[in-house]
């Protein structure tokens, strides 16, 4: 008799950006609105492994957790040297991929969903393509987060992955499992070296947006930003601070979650995000 | 300054009041973090498999400050080898993490607040420092992470009788 088969697939498409086409992988599962799910930064899709399998969110929602290049298993360009230049991530990569994937796949303005850089890159999104979207969802956001683009990530002399997913873990909340906790770290201790801090260019080093914030328009596209307690690279009242700048925005602490609600503690994680998504499908 | 020789697995560690080098030698009473806490840290180090996998090049020796208390760890391949409390100056050292008897206390909560829960965290909003050479620490981190969750679970438990 064959084991019971999960109900989420893995597929690819390819998608172009800049002149570039880049094969994607991403997990889906669920059939209505389109939720596009964003890891953070150095990681990969599996970090929605338990929003992908919650009946709850897929009985209403396909969820599309997809490997932004270079991440899992979504490879670098085939068709250019990409080992000849350094890969940091730029905001503008960063947004045309999104859309373009999104178009690859034909979506009905999705709602996005991100943590951290997946985060972050929601202000860019509100910004710059607030009609392509249903509603943003941002976790683990602030205007400026600066301090995490360093060397040590990437250095010959220093064992990145075990560095890596060791601090990470000091992202996560005390509280969570040792099962989630450890999975989270073992993601991190998967990337390609220079992949973490490539992205983290776009999250510490280029991203600023304290002046600029304040003109994004919830009423082209709503924003809901969520934070947990435990992150300090952006601290609930940094995510705060930033949301009582955007007219419209809203706003909450996620208590004894860290960095990662999405692959720390999904029950929890469910129980705040769970009413946004349940907002979006009677607004839909 | 007080030696704490580890013996092997089953070291038990001979703790005395520190002294002084500032006064000659003399001995002084020191109650914060913590001799006893760290001579018990040593012992966990030995008995933890998870250290046992990632501590086989585990050798460095880093200093932990508290308030105006210094104690300074040397380890050898996983296993705590001399603490030195309130060492001599002049003792050589890699790398320093440097807090607050404050900030120490919230952290070694078995379920420690938010900032105070990661020595990454802590730093990162300034309420403890990192000192000396950075690529040591970097180096050693994953055994060094895994040595402080020890300290936390050593300071939650009961000391043995």
């Amino acid at each position: 008799m064959a084991a019971p088969v999960s109900p989420v697939t893995g597929r690819y498409v390819d998608v172009t950006v800049a002149g570039e086409t880049y094969e994607v992988f991403y997990l889906e599962a669920g059939e209505g609105i389109p939720l596009l799910c964003q890891h953070t930064a150095g990681a990969h899709n599996h970090q929605f492994r338990n929003l992908l399998r919650d009946p709850e969110v897929t009985g209403s929602y396909r969820v599309i957790a997809y490997d932004l290049p270079y991440h899992g298993k979504s490879d670098p360009p085939h068709g250019s040297s990409w080992w000849t230049r350094q890969y940091d991530l730029t905001s503008d990569f960063f947004t045309e991929f999104i859309v373009g994937f999104a178009q690859a796949l034909d979506l009905d303005r999705p709602v996005f969903m991100g943590s951290s850089m997946g985060g972050v890159v929601c202000l860019y999104l509100a910004r710059d393509y607030p009609e392509r979207f249903r509603a943003l969802i941002a976790l683990e956001c602030a205007d400026f987060t600066p301090g995490f683009y360093i060397d040590w990530w990437a250095h010959p002399e220093v064992e990145g992955r075990e560095l890596i997913a060791s601090v990470v873990d000091g992202l996560i909340a005390p509280q969570t499992s040792e099962l989630d906790r450890r999975l989270t770290m073992f993601y991190y201790s998967q990337a390609a070296p220079g992949v973490l801090k490539g992205d983290l260019y776009f999250y510490s080093a280029e991203h600023d947006m304290r002046e600029t914030v304040s003109t994004l328009d919830t009423g082209k596209v709503p924003l809901y930003m969520l934070t947990g307690e435990y992150d300090y690279l952006s601290t609930p009242a940094q995510s705060e601070a930033t949301a009582a700048k955007i007219p419209g925005a809203s706003y909450q602490t996620m208590h004894q979650v860290g960095h990662f609600p999405m692959s720390e503690d999904h029950p929890r994680f469910m129980s705040y995000i769970g009413p946004i998504l349940d907002e979006i499908d009677k607004r839909s | 300054m007080t030696r704490l020789p580890q013996e092997g697995p089953a070291a038990v560690c001979a703790i005395g009041p520190p002294i002084d080098p500032r006064r000659n030698g003399a001995r002084i009473s020191r109650m914060s973090l913590d001799d006893k806490l760290l001579a018990r840290l040593g012992q966990a180090m030995v008995a933890d498999p998870e250290l046992g996998v990632v501590g086989k090049f585990f050798t460095c020796s880093f200093l932990l400050g508290c308030d105006g208390n210094r104690y300074l760890l040397r380890v050898r391949n996983g296993s705590l080898d001399e603490l030195l409390v309130d060492p001599h100056p002049t003792e050589p050292w890699q790398f320093a993490i440097k807090a607050p008897s404050s900030t120490w206390q919230r952290y070694l909560q078995a379920s420690p607040p938010a900032e105070f829960h990661d020595i990454w965290a802590a730093a990162w909003l300034g309420h403890m420092t990192l000192e000396g050479d950075m690529k040591v620490f970097m180096q050693h981190h994953m055994a060094l992470w895994r040595t402080l969750k020890l300290l936390r679970a050593t300071a939650s438990s009961a000391p043995a009788a």
